[in-house]
């Protein structure tokens, strides 16, 4: 019981890390970025190339250089957000939505199939092997390195947090997310300001793609498709557009997949999420957090 | 008005006064638009016709019939993403769906093919309703995920259930017989001999021009395809001109899922097994890329992008191997610089002759407008000389006068 | 005779702004009421809650004396109400024709298998939709091309093909909303003259409108809006002499006669709407 809720909060802290890059982009330009969840695996590649050009690395140092690879993944795949969102996704933000969710995809495809290229269609180990000491709390079997993982996502999401509330980019961000034009007309850098929530959007996918190759200790190019979806799903439990209801949603989806799955059987798991989704879609699809939207007409 | 034209109409508390004078008939034959593309229409079909003459391998006779079979499924698919302009990415479910109900029906039921089509027809019209009932209701980018969710939903769970045959599928599906003639016993005609891939191949290629193509051609030009394209272009405004936004987009969702379950059929057939890995999402996206890539809503074009998706990797082996990557990259370029796709809906062939709208009448009946208005309105007055009656023009130039 | 639309005491609130508080009037059968009022005042969202479009937070509105208060904006239409839109909101990938015939859908007795199969019927439909979709295009006095495509038409056109398009749905009642908006000044006369061809066929229509001149000469009844209240109900000879609109207008400072060329200059100035977003997307009702 209190195993399936630990492991349940491991994964549901992956999913909030990439809930949140989603929910971000979507309250400020509303747009469902499909590449998110391959920004994810794109981390977990730039850990895995950078991690194997050293070679190994020795059980005891395996945290601190985590950490070092963690920084350095972020900020190579924040800039390919930025990238992204230059190249395809501002050309259209005029254009019908049905047009950008399809570059999106286009970018998705682009993603994996790059990947797949130039790493092959097989699984690659993730060079590093995580200490299994282990203790037991509460009942729980709580190994140090994914007290760790956790830790670094609380980390990373309060630093969001901060920035969203505190800063003045916060500010502007979340003056963007409710209506661009007056934004603009008071004197906010629109564009600078996406690209911003490209970077951190992104630079926490990218986190959560190393710490899930450290965790699962494989990784492959489509290992960002299936998680793409529970982030949205998390996103929509949570609210999307809303910080903390992703970061809520992202924890909830993976208690109740945790639970589902014992419940159900593991094959049934996604199934078991994507039914999450459907259901809170129909019947409250502003989520838990979620404001009302009320769009002009 | 003509009073059988009256019955047209459900109600009247308000009736458009006659047109101030008659227009001519919309122009016709080979060299205007839509005679052109009967033209194309019927040459297209012929080459179909004759293929097998042309050559019979069973290799070509193979990749012929599933690059149509592609093709009924992007007619489809067009339906939903051209012309309502709903994103669908778990299109390639209610190919599955069509694909098992007729796989079980006919290996585990032993029914013959062609009664498994009402079947077939009534699960996709279902499972439409099931996924398209609550999420028809979402804005448009939502729906998209979520059918991306059950396309995948659909995919697992014919992998683990029993019914489906797990990960290895359906096997020794049977193909189309009557009685005791199936196509496998071939057939002789004139002399000739057409064996039983060219008699099935015969049979989708007329199953898909027709009711693939031709259907759908029919019904986004009538009073629903009216209603979906108002839809995709303006739901508000499709509600305020008494459309019901929810019940169109329902009705073509459904008629996308009928059309991909009758796809996934024939292919079962083709196949004679299939497997949960034929329903992957790529499946899904590399439909939606024909749609998008030959052009949304417009028939040459979804036909020409399926025929070029199934048929790429089969020509060119080297392609095979690159082509997500290259498909994914082709759809940001596509979006970004030639949204409406290869061949756009509205493209008007550069050598076709141009409608002419024919100019109002010097005679008519300028009272009726209240005063001179039209002398005040800047600038479509004056932008073209009226002639003095509309009958007097050259009769080539605007075809016949209707009446 | 009763009315044709009867509102009373609509309120509409977003979360804190109250957009709507408080409105009541009638109209009926052939009439013309204007309603006016400084941006902002309330008037698209008042339209949008008689339309259906939006859920009035209270108050009751009563079309033929049903009530159309929870029904579909598409059920509205059905019943005998059509609308037009401040931001033109015609089918852009659809020809001039298409968007007229369009109108036509809940009034064409034209099946699925109708289709399909190019019935009698079928054409039969087919036939009558196109000739009536252009006699309204005659109607409304356009005289371009009905085979191109909305977005190729100069704007004035645009609006024209926008009210033969809510005539084709066959109404009782039009609502417009601000159909003078950009438009010259020849073309602001030949609208006048057109709405009220249309009163003449026995439609009632109400008019929101920011050009004084245009809505004093044209209206039989003039309602004035400021902030979501309604300030004033009457004659345009009324309204001229009301302080309270003059007061609403013009600043308590300026105790000026309310003069039409005033009025008008000030209010063009502010009539500046955010304009449609890409997304034609997602109602608000
Ligand atoms: N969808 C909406 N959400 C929030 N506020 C709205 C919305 N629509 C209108 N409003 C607000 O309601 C008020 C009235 O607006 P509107 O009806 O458009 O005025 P008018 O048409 O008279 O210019 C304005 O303050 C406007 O900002
Ligand atoms: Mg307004």
């Amino acid at each position: 019981m209190m195993q399936l809720i630990w492991n349940g909060l491991i994964v549901g802290s992956f999913y909030s890390l990439v809930a949140l890059g989603y929910s971000m982009v979507y309250g400020i330009i509303k747009l469902l970025n499909f590449a998110h969840g391959d920004i994810y695996m794109l981390g977990a590649f730039v850990g895995f190339l950078v991690l194997s050009s050293f070679g190994g690395i020795p059980a005891a140092m395996s945290i601190p250089a985590l950490l070092v690879i963690l920084l350095l993944a972020m900020v190579v795949t924040g800039l390919i957000g930025v990238a992204i969102e230059r190249v395809a996704y501002r050309p259209l933000r005029s254009s019908p939505r049905l047009a950008v969710l399809i570059t999106a995809i286009g970018v998705s495809f682009t993603l994996e199939y790059g990947i797949r290229q130039l790493f092959g269609p097989n699984p690659r180990a993730f060079p590093v092997r995580l200490s299994s000491e282990s203790f037991d709390v509460l009942g729980m079997r709580v190994s140090l390195s994914q007290l760790v993982l956790v830790v670094v996502a609380a980390v990373l999401m309060f630093v969001l947090a901060h920035i969203v509330e505190r800063t003045r980019e916060g500010r502007a961000m979340r003056a963007i997310a409710l209506d661009p034009q007056a934004a603009h007309l008071m004197g906010v850098n629109v564009n600078r300001v996406i690209a911003t929530v490209f970077f951190i959007g992104s630079a926490l996918a990218g986190a959560a793609g190393v710490m899930a190759g450290a965790y699962y200790g494989s990784i492959d190019f489509l290992m960002g498709f299936v998680i793409g979806l529970k982030a949205f799903t998390a996103a929509v439990i949570g609210g999307i557009g809303n910080l903390y209801g992703a970061m809520l949603g992202g924890l909830l989806l993976g208690l109740l997949e945790s639970f589902g799955a014992a419940w159900l059987g593991g094959e049934w798991r996604d199934v078991f999420s994507f039914a999450i989704l459907i259901v809170i879609l129909t019947f409250k699809p502003t989520g838990l957090l979620g404001a009302r939207v009320v769009e002009r007409m | 008005m003509a009073p059988q034209l009256d019955l047209a109409l459900k109600h009247a508390p308000l009736r458009a006064p006659a047109p101030l004078f008659e227009r001519g008939k919309p122009a016709s034959g080979p060299r205007s638009q839509p005679g052109f593309m009967k033209l194309l229409g019927a040459l297209a079909f012929a080459f179909l016709l004759a293929l097998p003459f042309i050559d019979a391998s069973a290799y070509t006779i193979s990749i012929a019939t599933s690059a149509l079979i592609y093709v009924m499924l992007c007619m489809g698919l067009n339906v939903v993403v051209g012309y309502a302009g709903l994103l669908d990415l778990g299109y390639i479910a209610f190919f599955a769906v069509g694909a098992y109900v007729s796989g079980i029906l006919t290996t585990v039921l032993d029914w013959p093919m062609w009664a498994a089509v009402p079947a077939t027809i009534l699960a996709c019209v279902l499972a439409g309703i099931i996924i398209g009932g609550p999420t028809l209701r979402l804005r448009s980018d939502y729906l998209a995920i979520v059918t991306l969710g059950f396309g995948e939903i659909i995919r697992i769970t014919a992998n683990n259930l029993d019914v489906t045959g797990g990960p290895s599928g359906i096997h020794g599906i049977p193909t189309w017989s009557f009685g005791d003639w199936s196509f496998r016993d071939g057939l002789d005609l004139f002399g000739l001999h057409f064996s039983g891939t060219v008699l099935f191949y015969y049979f989708v290629a007329i199953v898909v021009a027709t009711v693939g193509i031709v259907g759908v051609g029919r019904l986004a030009r009538g009073r629903m395809g009216r209603a979906w394209k108002a839809v995709r272009d303006d739901e508000d405004a499709a509600e305020a001109m008494g459309i019901n936004t929810y019940f169109t987009k329902i009705s073509a969702y459904i008629i996308g899922a009928v059309w991909a379950g009758l796809a996934g059929q024939l292919m079962a057939t083709h196949l004679t097994a299939i497997s949960p890995n034929s329903f992957h999402f790529l499946y899904s996206a590399l439909i939606l890329m024909a749609v998008v890539l030959g052009g949304m809503g417009s028939t040459p074009g979804v036909i020409i992008g399926g025929l070029f998706v199934s048929l790429a990797p089969e020509l060119l082996r080297e392609f095979a191997e690159w082509r997500y990557l290259i498909f994914g990259v082709l759809l940001v370029v596509v979006m970004i610089f030639r949204p409406a796709g290869l061949w756009p809906a509205t493209a008007v062939l550069p050598w076709l002759r141009r409608h002419k709208p024919q100019a109002w009448p010097a005679t008519a009946p300028l009272e009726s407008l209240g005063g001179d208005d039209r002398a005040e309105v800047g600038p479509a007055a004056g932008a073209r000389p009226a002639p003095a009656d509309p009958r007097a023009q050259d009769p080539a130039d605007d075809g016949e006068v209707r009446r | 005779m009763s009315a044709l639309l009867e509102v009373r005491d609509l309120h509409l609130r977003f979360g804190g702004v109250k957009a709507v508080d408080g409105l009541s009037f009638d109209v009926h059968e052939g009439e013309i009421l204007a309603v006016i009022g400084p941006n902002g005042a309330g008037k698209t969202s008042a339209f949008n809650c008689i339309s259906g479009f939006y859920r009035p937070t209270s108050g009751t509105i009563d079309f033929e004396g049903r009530s159309i208060m929870r029904v579909l904006p598409s059920t509205i239409t059905r019943r005998g109400m059509a609308r037009t839109f401040q931001n033109l909101r015609l089918f852009k990938e659809m020809t001039v024709l298409d968007n007229v015939k369009t109108a036509m859908h809940a009034n064409l007795r034209e099946g699925f298998f109708d289709t399909l199969l190019h019935t009698p019927r079928y054409r039969r439909a087919e036939e009558a939709c196109a000739r009536e979709a252009q006699g309204w295009l005659d109607f409304v006095g356009f005289e371009g091309d009905e085979q191109l495509y909305v977005t190729q038409l100069p704007y004035g056109e645009q609006r024209r093909v926008e009210i033969a398009r809510a005539l084709a749905t066959s109404p009782k009642l039009l609502l417009l909303d601000e159909p003078a908006a950009g438009l010259n000044y020849g073309e602001k006369q030949g609208l006048m003259r057109l709405i009220r061809k249309i009163r003449d066929l026995g439609v009632g229509i109400v008019l929101i409108e920011h050009d004084m001149g245009l809505v004093m000469d044209l209206a039989e009844r003039i309602v004035v809006l400021n902030y979501g209240k309604e300030i004033a109900d009457g004659t345009p000879a009324q309204i001229k002499a009301d302080p309270v609109v003059i007061e609403a207008y013009l600043g308590a400072e300026d105790d000026e006669a309310l003069d039409d060329t005033t009025l008008t200059g000030m209010v063009a100035t502010v009539d500046d709407e955010v304009p449609p977003s890409g997304d034609a997307g997602g109602r608000s009702a």
